[in-house]
């Protein structure tokens, strides 16, 4: 019986152990090409390179590239591909005309519709980087848009965002932008730096927009961008969201207090905030007060450092200290104050600002 | 007598049969969970995150066990992460003066007026410093409490939302922390955890000019890279697809300081902090993720040597001992991650036990013609032959999931390894592991 059971288990084992061999040597085909392709990669690529630099300067022979995009094709692709991030525009141009000329647009059009992931993202990859050569941004322009709408790849998101923002009209950034507050905090975050450059024509519109939402999340998303941006914008609503009941949004409305034209009715919404019992939120408060050397909110400031856990009366020291004269005196008497943590706190903070100006 | 003999050892082969394919399935989950996480992963420049004011700063807690070289030597290396915002909390667990005298000098410290809050029982501070330099750093002088009760000292002092904690076994990339935290970027409102590891990259292991009959160091560290695999796709990855992972040796760590605060903080280490997570919120029955990262920002060290192996193997298991010891305190207890804790034990604990069983219960069978020899063969195939087809589909199983091709010579001498590997090194790991787990407990103590 255990005769016949052995002979199972090795049958078992052994079709076992052949499929793994196979697998293996699969693997070692594909890192063996690999190897090969990087050293065939490394001998090419320096008359490649050679080549299209040559173009980039003025040279129009387009048969020495001609004949080795025929022939290594992968590797033209790389070189072009390697000078993302180190061209002039003017220079970008030239070699969007090129890719265009050797026929790579098409084969990464091509690619874009594939079915491999790999494939699908370098091909979006590849179109925004020469997207900005308008023959080419007339080409790739609306694949690279619905590139945004269609697709469920962020990377595919983030290439086509890019290549819009780039090139794209006012209606497709502000499509991107609406992308950026409807996605997750890494998409926005990828996409804020990218879109500052627009921040001044959307804050016409689509900001504003946002801000009004009854979403909690697109509001707390554009607040975020503007608070990256550190960009100001006078929105009738703003005290609503310095008074908003939505902890998040209040806070980081706070925070973009310092960017914008304060008027009097967002001056009285930060003091309030001081006195609010979420150590969060008068934290914030604190900080936009001294950024703004808002004088009526000294008394509060004073009593956060007189009554306040130590952390919060470390940051109320540290902005009174930012509101000299009248932040300096009070931090004076408080430094002779029997309660040692205030005490200490407010000499510290007081040491502070004085040795920053050289006092 | 001998029929009874046999019949246990008929058993345990099944068993042994059983544990070996459940943990091929394991590491087939782990290649499907990491060739979908390589490959949906979007690509971008760190420098971007690092300069964003959206992202949360984190706080890195270190205890580090003494003053020596080796100890500073990593508190440098923490301080000169790449992130936007972040420090370095390095708690002192009862410094000697001398110690303490040490730490000050390296890093130039002194008095802070910076205070921590108690939301964590700890033993008493004795003093806050920081650096006069323009360092990211606090240091915490305080009374001897052990590793737990340091690390929560650690997070009362934290001022950030998210805690890292990186492995001093680890070598890790200066921007770990950018590539950890994209998990609570993406999801910020259901991850509470993030757990990153990878095998060693090539570059940082001499195995691709390993020579036949190459040195003790070779051997060790083929076994170790064959180890590591068997790990990363076996219990990171294919635990992180079902949503029930925790820390590995060599993993970089990141965790919701509220999070911690709301279990209670540390009662071990951080195997038990991550149980007790996942406890917590399957317990809440909330919606959350402990998220996996798989690149080789943080990896184990390369294995110098078997001492090397024998070390690692006895503090793996002694962490799960520990876990263990303090089952009570966690939600959900041995069941916190549903099946996970005991499906490892049956593991690291269940199969070396039986393993050794059944070699000695084979030997004594044959020498004195208890069993038939053919159960002999069943004994060794359900063992070594198991081991051998694991760590080869390990190997192949990596590269599967991975988008680039490894080196052909390394590649090679890994799959091949799992012969010898299986063929007297698996016996003694079998050996280190059942010490391991019930030495443990009583070094902890001490």
């Amino acid at each position: 019986m255990t005769t016949i059971e052995l002979s199972i288990a090795v049958v078992l084992f052994g079709f076992f152990g052949l499929m793994m061999f196979g697998l293996f040597l699969a693997a070692m085909v594909r890192a063996l090409v690999s190897r090969w392709r990087s050293n065939t990669s490394a001998g090419i690529q320096p008359d490649i390179r050679r080549a299209v630099v040559d173009y980039l300067g003025g040279t129009d022979n387009l048969r020495a590239l001609q004949s080795l995009t025929r022939n290594h094709h992968r590797h033209v692709t790389e070189v072009m591909l390697g000078f993302q991030g180190k061209l002039s525009t003017r220079a970008l141009d030239r070699l969007g005309e090129l890719a265009l000329k050797l026929g790579l647009v098409d084969d990464w059009l091509r690619d874009a519709r594939s079915l491999d992931i790999e494939q699908r993202r370098n091909a979006f990859a590849r179109l925004a980087f020469v997207s900005v050569h308008e023959p080419c941004h007339r080409i790739t322009g609306e694949l690279l848009f619905k590139g945004l709408s269609n697709s469920d790849d962020p990377e595919i998101w983030l290439c086509a965002s890019r290549a819009v923002i780039q090139s794209g009209t006012g209606e497709q950034i502000e499509a991107v932008f609406d992308l950026a507050i409807r996605e997750s905090l890494l998409i926005r975050i990828l996409l804020t730096e990218d879109l500052r450059r627009h921040a001044v024509p959307l804050c016409e519109h689509a900001v504003p927009d946002a801000l009004r939402s009854r979403n909690p999340r697109r509001v707390l998303a554009a607040l975020d961008m503007l608070v990256a941006w550190e960009c100001g914008i006078v929105i009738d609503v703003f005290r609503d969201l310095l008074e908003h009941r939505n902890k998040d949004i209040r806070i980081q409305a706070l925070r973009l207090a310092p960017y914008i034209p304060l008027l009097p009715e967002n001056r009285a919404a930060i003091v309030n905030a001081l006195a609010d019992p979420d150590p969060e939120i008068s934290t914030a408060a604190a900080l936009s007060a001294a950024q703004q050397h808002i004088a009526e909110a000294l008394p509060l400031l004073a009593r956060m450092l007189r009554i306040a856990p130590a952390d919060l009366a470390r940051t109320a020291a540290a902005a009174l200290a930012e509101i000299p004269p009248r932040g300096w005196q009070a931090l004076e008497e408080f430094s002779g104050s029997p309660n040692p943590v205030t005490a200490s706190v407010a000499a510290c903070a007081l040491g502070h600002a004085r040795r920053r100006v050289g006092l | 007598m001998s029929v009874a003999a046999m019949l246990l050892l008929q058993l345990i082969v099944l068993v042994l049969f059983a544990v070996g394919v459940a943990c091929f399935g394991a590491m087939l989950k782990g290649c499907f969970v990491l060739r979908r996480l390589v490959r949906t992963r979007p690509r971008y420049e760190g420098t971007v995150i690092q300069k964003s004011p959206l992202v949360s700063p984190v706080s890195v807690i270190v205890v580090p066990p003494d003053a020596s070289p080796r100890s500073r030597a990593f508190a440098h290396k923490l301080v000169d992460l790449q992130f936007g915002k972040h420090e370095l909390v390095l708690v002192l667990d009862g410094p000697s003066n001398v110690e303490l005298e040490t730490w000050i000098e390296e890093f130039h410290l002194c008095q802070s007026a910076r205070g921590g809050n108690l939301d964590l029982a700890t033993a008493p501070i004795r003093g806050i410093y920081e650096s006069r330099d323009p360092l990211p750093l606090v240091v915490l002088d305080k009374d001897r409490g052990g590793q737990a009760d340091a690390l929560n000292a650690g997070v009362n002092v934290a001022v950030s939302p998210v805690i890292a904690l990186l492995d001093p076994e680890s070598e890790f990339e200066p921007t770990v922390l950018l590539s950890l935290i994209r998990p609570m970027l993406h999801d910020p409102g259901r991850t509470i955890a993030v757990c990153g590891v990878m095998p060693a990259p090539e570059e940082s292991s001499d195995i691709a000019d390993a020579s036949p009959g190459g040195s003790q160091s070779t051997w060790a560290s083929l076994f170790g890279a064959l180890e590591t695999l068997r790990r990363v796709l076996g219990r990171c990855a294919a635990l992180s697809g079902w949503n029930r992972l925790i820390p590995v040796p060599g993993a970089a760590l990141l965790v919701l300081r509220d999070a911690v605060v709301k279990v209670g903080g540390f009662t071990a280490g951080p195997m038990e902090l991550f149980l007790h997570l996942h406890g917590h919120a399957r317990a809440s029955g909330r919606q959350y993720k402990v998220a996996f990262v798989p690149e080789a920002a943080s990896h184990l060290r390369v294995a110098a040597s078997f001492a090397d192996l024998e070390r690692r193997n006895l503090r793996e298991d002694a962490d799960l001992a520990k876990a263990l010891a303090h089952r009570n305190s966690i939600d959900g207890g041995f069941n916190a991650i549903g099946w996970g804790l005991p499906g490892i034990l049956c593991v690291r604990l269940l199969r070396p036990l039986l393993e050794t069983a059944a070699y000695a219960l084979a030997l004594v069978g044959l020498l004195t013609g208890w069993i038939d020899p053919a159960l002999a063969g069943l004994v060794l195939l359900s063992t070594v032959g198991m081991g051998i087809l694991i760590s080869m589909s390990a190997v192949v199983l990596r590269e599967l999931a991975v988008l680039h091709a490894s080196d052909p010579a390394r590649l090679a001498w890994l799959f091949f390894a799992s012969i010898p590997e299986n063929l007297g090194y698996r016996q003694i790991r079998n050996l280190w592991l059942i010490a391991g787990f019930f030495s443990s407990p009583n070094r902890s103590r001490a």
